[in-house]
């Protein structure tokens, strides 16, 4: 059993900084993956090739859900990890609410953030802090990701089938 | 039942959905994510109201990369059933109330939420070891295996069965239980300093000269520390682990 886990800032930025190349599937299409635990969800996890290496724990991932219930939107969020650990990502599609309680002397800091957004990490808190941003198509919120996790190669964003039974050869 | 009735009534705050559907947002957060914890709330126009996630609680686990297995699931909704809440196949979390019951029944949701966030927040890939472990590994290091029991249950006040999860010298007359609390976040973890708070009247009220030791994990705010400490000194010795030794030579003495 473990529990959560922090990188520090300086890793964090180190990886973002360092140039990753996305080593997973060729395309969407190929790559989506169901689960049966929460089958409105889709997933693709891809390895990232960090200065000729892949390294345990540094990976990209994309999620995407339907409603369940069929009363709100599809669900999206991207994340780009480090020593498995989130530090950047964007979520859309929820109604819930994020709130910065980190970085005090930020622009957003104490504000409520609505979905889409932005989350980055800060010199105080490596995951925390997010940053409002303005809707748009979820392909672009996917190569808004890519430029700022700092990811070359990755596929253009296609949407998962319509079915999980869809995935089956 | 309409978003007004809903906010006056609950101080949630409320977004009609549809006709019969609205969104509740709360103050609660995730824990492990500041993101809020909220539900929908569904009228069937005959007093029955079903409360559901929209599986958006094991979505945001999933995006922390949380591997949610059959067997995770079984556990969180093991958690989920003594709130008269479960996941559904679907992975929403779900529950149904009458319209009378809804101010409670929300209540039980959002505590059941964190317990869930909580419970989630265990299963972080590749994560340290928990604190408890690591006082384990302190207590082994520094005193004699004979002399450590782990998960020590012994019976309260009330008769019911409580659980340290280490003692030292157990069932001797100097013995000590101990309870570690680990840090959430910027805090220590709320969830368990009430649950030894409750554990501890009961166990000094039927055992008053055994010496109980809260360990806490450093890391904490000043303020949420202190908060803690003023909470349980009236029933521990409290102790913020600062280094091995120190923690050795006071459980040892």
């Amino acid at each position: 059993m473990g529990k959560t886990k922090r990188v520090s800032y300086a890793l964090a930025t180190e990886f973002i900084h360092k140039e990753k190349t996305w080593v997973g599937p060729k395309t969407f299409a190929k790559g989506w993956v169901g689960s049966d635990s929460t089958p409105s969800t889709f997933k693709i996890r891809a390895p990232l090739e960090v200065e000729g290496m892949i390294i345990e724990g540094c990976f990209a991932e994309v999620l995407y859900k339907r409603s369940p219930s069929g009363l709100a939107r599809d669900t999206f969020s991207a994340s780009f990890f480090v020593d498995n650990a989130r530090i950047v990502g964007i979520d859309d599609g929820k109604p819930s609410t994020h709130t910065n309680r980190v970085g005090a002397d930020l622009d957003h800091y104490g504000q409520i953030i609505p979905h889409p957004h932005l989350h980055l990490p800060i010199e105080s808190a490596s995951y925390g802090y997010a940053i409002p941003l303005v809707p748009m198509s979820t392909p672009a919120l996917w190569q808004l990701f890519l430029n700022e996790a700092g990811i070359r190669s990755a596929p253009d964003f296609t949407m998962p089938p319509e079915e999980q039974g869809s995935l089956l050869p | 039942m309409n978003c007004m009735h809903i906010k006056e009534a609950l101080g949630y705050q409320c977004t009609p959905v549809k006709e019969g559907v609205f969104f509740l947002n709360s103050a609660f957060t995730h824990g492990y994510d500041p993101e809020s914890l909220g539900a929908y709330v569904v009228d069937d126009g005959q007093g029955k109201l079903t409360i559901t996630d929209d599986g958006n609680q094991l979505f945001t686990a999933q995006t922390h990369g949380v591997n949610i297995t059959p067997r995770r699931i079984r556990k969180l909704d093991e958690l989920l059933s003594a709130y008269q809440l479960s996941i559904k196949n679907t992975g929403e979390v779900t529950g149904t109330c009458r319209e009378e019951e809804v101010g409670h029944f929300l209540s039980r949701y959002f505590e059941a939420s964190i317990r869930l966030s909580d419970a989630i927040s265990e299963m972080f890939p590749g994560a340290p070891k928990s604190f408890e472990d690591r006082v384990g590994d302190i207590l082994n290091k520094g005193l004699t295996k004979q002399r450590i029991t782990r998960n020590f249950t012994t019976q309260g006040s009330s008769g019911h069965q409580l659980t340290f999860p280490f003692a030292i010298d157990a069932n001797t007359d100097h013995a000590k239980v101990i309870q570690p609390i680990s840090t959430r976040g910027q805090d220590p973890r709320w969830s368990t300093v009430m649950q030894t708070l409750g554990k501890l009247v009961e166990f000094k009220q039927a055992h008053e000269s055994t010496q109980a030791f809260v360990i806490l994990e450093p890391g904490a705010n000043a303020e949420g520390a202190a908060q803690a400490k003023a909470a349980l000194v009236k029933y521990a010795n409290i102790l913020e682990l600062s280094s091995d030794d120190l923690l050795i030579n006071r459980l040892a003495a």
